[in-house]
């Protein structure tokens, strides 16, 4: 096992209540007393885990999970209300490109004390000077006011300051989400070289890509606690799914409507769907399907993303297979995919019960299931292909 | 602390943070308290006619002078340390400054300006053959460094106080004021009502202002007074250091 960077034990942090100006001679008396606040929001519930030397580690959430506050306790810009953050060895901290500028200096001057802020000091300082000046490449704007750039030229000119620190550990915050497309690349580009000399990532980023090709672990944070903290393959699978799950919302609201239909004709339903022998390659579905009438019906299967996006579906009645009977009414099959090249995602498996003709939907029952692994290739499917020059 | 290069990468910023922006700031440093000066003077020396204790000599401004700006150095630091988080937000909030440094740079720049400021007016004076001792120049130096311990103390307490309690900032002006008034800037203590004196002189300011009439004005050497002034404004400086240690990790809440 290598080397502990940071350990992050049973972090907690409550923000008071406060109003529109300030909070009053109570709060300043609490804080005097040294008592901890006793109401407020509760932004982090007992955050734990270790990032280990070159063990980059991700922190995944929806807008308002925590994921900046607890970077900003690691950083040790906040105190946690409970536990603690321990670092070990030089952290460098990007919470927010351009942190710390001041408009009216100049680019070279807002360097300064951003890199003395990094612990960047000195002739360190001035020999890097050049370099990072050149990494932002934004030409003669360097000797000009920060208040006459771009925001992406603020951009350039915060991550071009990174570049410089190298440290153990460096903590950033979103950002690959700003700048033009170049200088994302350049920024990645910049990443790669940095992990690959042994440098180690903590990583805020709504882009699972980037997680997953930055990364080893991550924790997903949700409503300030931790749902779950694993690989980030793991981690952003089921990340992913529960995006999927939650945009799907209106389009689940609409099968409930075809349920219902089913529940007053209630001619064909689904009474039992399981999977089985869940691999990266394949499963076995099995099912049994009740006919009010006692007609053999017809069975659709079919494979959807947690949004809906469909990715296969099949019939009974296309594959010419008739249901086996299982006496008063109950009709069985079963399915088995083999070779499939699903990429790993979670998925939905949906079974629709059909009328013996195969023409109209009377019931629909859906199950869950996840295709392991940690590919990083895009889109549903693999197809296969070969590369060649 | 003076080495640590953060530190002086902030100080320089303070320093630059005073001579941007307007025509005037190359200069203000300097005509800011000549304006002080002049309103006073003319107040109190011309309309008036405060007079100038007999040991200080027969200049009013420049009686006047020397009070003057040790206490808008004071009032200044203290007055300017209360907002300095605040004005500071961004960069306390987002970067993992040391956060008594901010209101330490405010003081120390706010100090060293208008010391700079006297000195070269006591040299002025002493050239245009006024009653002032250059020796003051340097027998001033524990009065001026016990005046700068203790603004740092209040400017530790205030900056963090004023972030919960935002009316703060707005009661330093007239407590400044009044005790401008009470510590013989403007006016001799003798002119104060014998009943009121004792009063006065309970007030610690009044011997440190008087320390400064002294020095440049009288030509006194050092004086056990100067260890009191500086025991006292260290122990405000501690103080002050201790309740900043206090409130000022817990601020970001409030900012």
């Amino acid at each position: 096992m290598s080397e502990i960077l940071l350990n992050v034990s049973h972090v907690s942090k409550t923000f008071p209540r406060i109003g529109r100006h300030g909070a009053g001679f109570a709060a300043l008396a609490r804080l005097l007393m040294a008592k901890p606040s006793t109401d407020g929001f509760h932004s982090l519930t007992d955050i734990d885990f270790i990032v280990r030397r070159g063990e980059s580690f991700a922190l995944v959430g929806e807008n308002g999970a925590g994921k900046s506050t607890l970077l900003k306790i690691i950083a040790g810009v906040l105190q946690p209300s409970a536990g603690s953050a321990k670092r070990i060895g030089t952290v460098g901290a990007l919470l927010e490109l351009g942190a710390g500028f001041h408009p009216e200096y100049t680019g070279r001057e807002n360097l300064k004390l951003s890199a003395a802020l990094q612990g960047l000091t000195g002739a360190a300082f001035a020999a890097q000077l050049d370099s990072i000046i050149a990494f932002a490449d934004i030409g003669e704007h360097i000797d000009a006011p920060i208040k006459t750039y771009s925001s992406g030229m603020v951009v350039r000119l915060g991550f071009a300051l990174v570049t410089a620190l190298k440290p153990d550990l460096l903590i950033t915050d979103e950002v690959l989400a700003v700048g033009d497309e170049s200088f994302q690349n350049k920024c990645i580009s910049w990443m790669e070289r940095y992990l690959a000399d042994g440098g180690t990532l903590l990583l805020v980023s709504h882009s699972l890509y980037h997680v997953k090709k930055l990364t080893h672990r991550a924790v997903w944070l949700d409503h300030g606690a931790m749902r779950m903290v694993g690989s980030s393959a793991d981690v952003s699978i089921a990340y992913q799914a529960f995006h999927e799950a939650k945009r799907a919302g209106a389009k689940q609201a609409a099968l409930a409507n075809d349920d219902r239909d089913a529940s007053t004709l209630g001619q064909y339903a689904v009474t039992d769907l399981q999977l089985t022998d869940i691999t990266m390659t394949g499963m076995t579905v099995r099912g049994r399907i009740k006919s009010r009438d006692g007609r053999r019906p017809q069975v659709a299967l079919g494979i959807v993303r947690m949004d809906g996006t469909p990715v296969y579906g099949t019939t009974s009645e296309i594959d010419g297979f008739a249901l086996r009977g299982a006496g008063s009414g109950a009709f069985e099959f079963a399915l088995t995919f083999t070779e499939w090249s699903l990429l790993p995602a979670a998925y939905k498996l949906r079974a629709h019960a059909m009328d013996p003709e195969g023409m109209r939907v009377y019931d629909t029952v859906e199950r869950d299931f996840t295709v392991l692994g940690d590919s990083r290739e895009q889109g549903l499917v693999r197809l296969p292909h070969r590369w060649g020059a | 602390m003076i080495r640590n290069p953060l530190f002086r990468a902030l100080v320089e910023r303070e320093v630059k943070n005073r001579f941007l922006g307007g025509v005037l700031s190359p200069i203000w440093w300097l005509a800011q308290p000549l304006l002080s000066l002049g309103v006073y003077a003319l107040v109190f020396g011309l309309f008036m006619r405060a007079p100038v204790p007999v040991q200080y000599g027969d200049s009013y401004v420049a009686f006047l002078a020397v009070g003057l700006w040790p206490w808008l150095a004071f009032a200044e630091s203290v007055t300017r340390g209360a907002t300095s988080l605040i004005a500071q937000a961004s960069l306390i909030t987002k970067t993992a400054l040391p956060r008594a440094f901010v209101p330490l740079s405010t003081v120390l720049v706010t100090f060293t300006l208008n010391w700079l400021a006297l000195t070269v007016i006591v040299i002025l004076f002493a050239l245009l053959g006024f009653k002032m001792h250059l020796s003051g120049i340097l027998f001033s130096l524990p009065a001026w460094l016990a005046l700068f311990f203790a603004a740092l103390g209040f400017a530790w307490i205030v900056s963090t106080a004023q972030i919960l309690v935002r009316d703060i900032e707005g009661m330093l002006g007239p407590l400044f004021m009044l005790l401008s008034f009470v510590c013989g800037i403007q006016y001799g203590i003798e002119s104060i009502p014998a009943a009121y004196r004792d009063g006065v002189m309970a007030n610690p300011f009044t011997h440190l202002i008087a320390r400064m009439h002294d020095t440049y004005l009288s030509g006194a050497g050092a004086s056990w007074v100067d260890a009191a002034l500086l025991a006292g404004g260290a122990a405000i400086a501690w103080l002050g250091y201790a309740f900043f240690k206090r409130v000022a990790p817990h601020v970001d809440d409030y900012l």
